[in-house]
């Protein structure tokens, strides 16, 4: 079995010229976590999602390594947040994404043995590993433990379905 | 660290120790520069070559290790390990902004006034790495261009620490190895800095002072930052404070103590532990301890192990002494020549190379001209020279001093990247213009 039989073909997509509020509005709107940012190509360039949310409401001093570590000290209203936002909103989401090169990649024909050691590396990020297909890294798919448990459920369910018979 | 002349020198092979130490030193100071291998490693392989191939024994190399300059640095390192813990740093960071209502150049002056206080007492990497993260905090609230706040504050913090024993590792090297108490150091270095701070600051606001503007909105965002809760742990503040003041104390009044300054320092850093485990469970005292000493910078006290090894290879083999009888010849064996010889060689070298294996060099070789200028009280003005040298010139380029590269570090990660070149082309004539004044200082003081 292959990533192609449980991977989901449906994903949401954003432009990477598309601005930060745009990203931001689409994933509430469609409840997800993350969006795939692809070119007019269809060529996968990276990922924006909760994630960049969270980096973007968070001054840079307290990303970085040996970064602060205790922001007790800052205003604690949602002023601030929004004002860190506003800042942001109209640049690109291109500017913030995490980067295809930072992330986990497979083609379709991975075997699943394969894909769950990828998965399984992804575990710390808790990101999807990325389906991507050809020379141009054409997105088709995008997996994670979810799809597999999915999977899984499934098969379970028809199994005990047939012994009942 | 002279050594015992009773103990003969087999080298390997027969071969002349002279040449074997000069090349083994070479070939150390050059993988040191290129900077391919970390230098821990390769002043460690160093200093086991010149043992193993017979230039010193294994008794020779201990003794030549300058034990008084790794206490100091690993005392005062755990002292500032447990002591930041406490958020202190951060608070009067805050403070200090706020105190100057947000002005984005008083910001600048008073953090580098910090860095440079700070700098002075503790270790300048310890220093950049506290205060750096909270000026990019507060320049990304203020909306501002971090890069002039960076560049002073590294100015900031090697001009401090070239004011104290305890300051810069070069002034403890020079400090130990000359018996040269804290006090001497204040006497002597700690008058000059201020003035070249000033008139460092004066050139940093021509440069940019006119530029640093923002918004009335952005400024009130720092006023509203509140200090005290900067402070995450208010007893261990009280400890931290008493043990550090009780330490500087000390340092002070060592001389009537009787007591050298790793004496003190590891006294502090025993004492500071002691005081931040009292009635803890075993378990977590082992943790509190285990975490303590890891922070202590094990790598560069081993480079100083391998260091102090592979110097006294070259000083027993007699190398020192041949290159001291060459700087004399060229400065004519006069002491004010030699002197500002020092100073500026110094100053360069320490822009362009680490300035420990420069100053673990001249040491021993300024040492020995001792008899030249009539006796080991008459070298004072060369030792000033190269304290102030070496310190000073670690301001001229990114390079200079592990302090720099901190700083730099952390620009890049905040996506402010400062480039080589571009720092070297203000930061080295700045630091010649600092070199100049300690000229003028070392001629009208005590030439």
């Amino acid at each position: 079995m292959t990533v192609q039989s449980i991977m989901t073909q449906d994903l949401r997509k954003i432009h990477p010229d598309k601005t930060v509020k745009d990203g931001l509005k689409m994933m509430h709107e469609r409840h997800v976590r993350t969006l795939a940012v692809v070119n007019e190509d269809n060529q996968f360039v990276g990922l924006f999602g909760l994630r960049q949310l969270v980096d973007l409401l968070l001054p840079k001093a307290a990303q970085m390594e040996y970064g602060l570590t205790n922001l007790s000290f800052m205003p604690d209203d949602m002023g601030e947040l929004y004002h860190r936002l506003q800042s942001v909103g109209q640049k690109p989401v291109s500017q913030f994404l995490e980067s295809k090169d930072d992330l986990l990649l497979c083609s379709p024909e991975t075997p699943l043995p394969e894909v769950l050691e990828l998965l399984h590396q992804s575990f710390n990020t808790s990101l999807p590993v990325l389906v991507v297909e050809g020379d141009k890294n054409e997105l088709v798919g995008m997996v994670s433990a979810w799809d597999v448990l999915e999977k899984l459920v499934m098969n379970v369910y028809s199994d005990a379905g047939g012994d009942a018979r | 660290m002279h050594a015992d002349p009773n103990i003969a020198t087999y080298v390997v092979f027969g071969w002349d120790p002279l040449w074997v130490s000069a090349i083994l030193f070479v070939l150390t100071y050059v993988v040191i520069v290129t900077e391919t291998i970390n230098r821990a490693i390769v002043s460690g392989l160093g200093a086991a070559l010149m043992i193993s191939l017979g230039v010193l024994n294994q008794e020779q190399a201990i003794a030549g290790v300058d034990f008084n300059t790794l206490g100091l640095l690993t005392g005062m390192m755990v002292i500032v390990a447990i002591t930041r813990r406490c958020g202190i740093f951060q608070y009067v960071a805050i403070w200090s902004a706020k105190k100057v209502k947000a002005s984005p150049w008083g910001i600048l002056l008073m953090l580098s006034i910090v860095t440079a206080a700070f700098s002075a007492l503790l270790d300048n990497v310890t220093t950049v790495l506290l205060i750096a993260p909270v000026t990019l905090l507060i320049t990304e609230e203020m909306e501002i261009n971090p890069y002039p706040f960076l560049f002073a504050e590294i100015f900031a913090s090697n001009i401090g620490g070239a004011s104290t024993l305890v300051g810069d590792p070069p002034n403890i090297m020079i400090g130990s190895a000359v018996h040269l108490s804290f006090n001497d150091f204040l006497v002597n270095l700690a008058p000059i800095t201020p003035v070249i701070m000033l008139v460092t600051m004066m050139v940093i606001y021509m440069i940019w002072g006119k530029s640093l503007h923002a918004t009335a909105e952005a400024r009130e965002r720092v006023m509203r930052f509140r200090e005290r809760e900067a402070i995450t742990d208010v007893v261990l503040l009280k400890k931290s404070m008493s043990v550090l003041i009780l330490v500087v104390i000390a340092f002070v009044l060592a001389h009537p103590l009787r007591l050298e300054p790793a004496t003190i320092a590891m006294f502090g850093a025993g004492a500071l532990m002691f005081l931040n485990n009292l009635g803890r469970q075993a378990d977590d005292q082992s943790e509190d301890v285990h975490k303590s000493f890891g922070e202590v910078e094990w790598v560069t006290i081993f480079f100083f192990v391998g260091l102090f090894i592979v110097v006294t290879g070259i000083e027993h083999a007699g190398l020192l002494d041949l290159l001291a009888d060459w700087v004399l010849n060229l400065t004519g064996g006069d002491l004010g020549v030699t002197a500002i010889a020092v100073l500026w060689i110094a100053a360069v070298a320490s822009a362009v190379v680490d300035n420990i294996p420069f100053v673990a060099t001249m040491i021993p070789m300024i040492e020995s001209m001792a008899p030249t200028f009539g006796g080991a009280e008459n070298l004072m003005p060369i030792w000033w020279s190269l304290a102030l040298g070496a310190c000073l010139g670690g301001n001229g380029s990114l390079v200079g001093a592990s302090a720099n590269l901190i700083v730099a570090g952390f620009a890049e990660r905040a996506g402010h990247r400062i480039r080589f070149i571009k720092f070297m082309a203000t930061a080295f004539p700045l630091m010649l213009l600092s070199v100049v004044i300690a000229t003028v200082y070392i001629y009208l003081r005590y030439l």
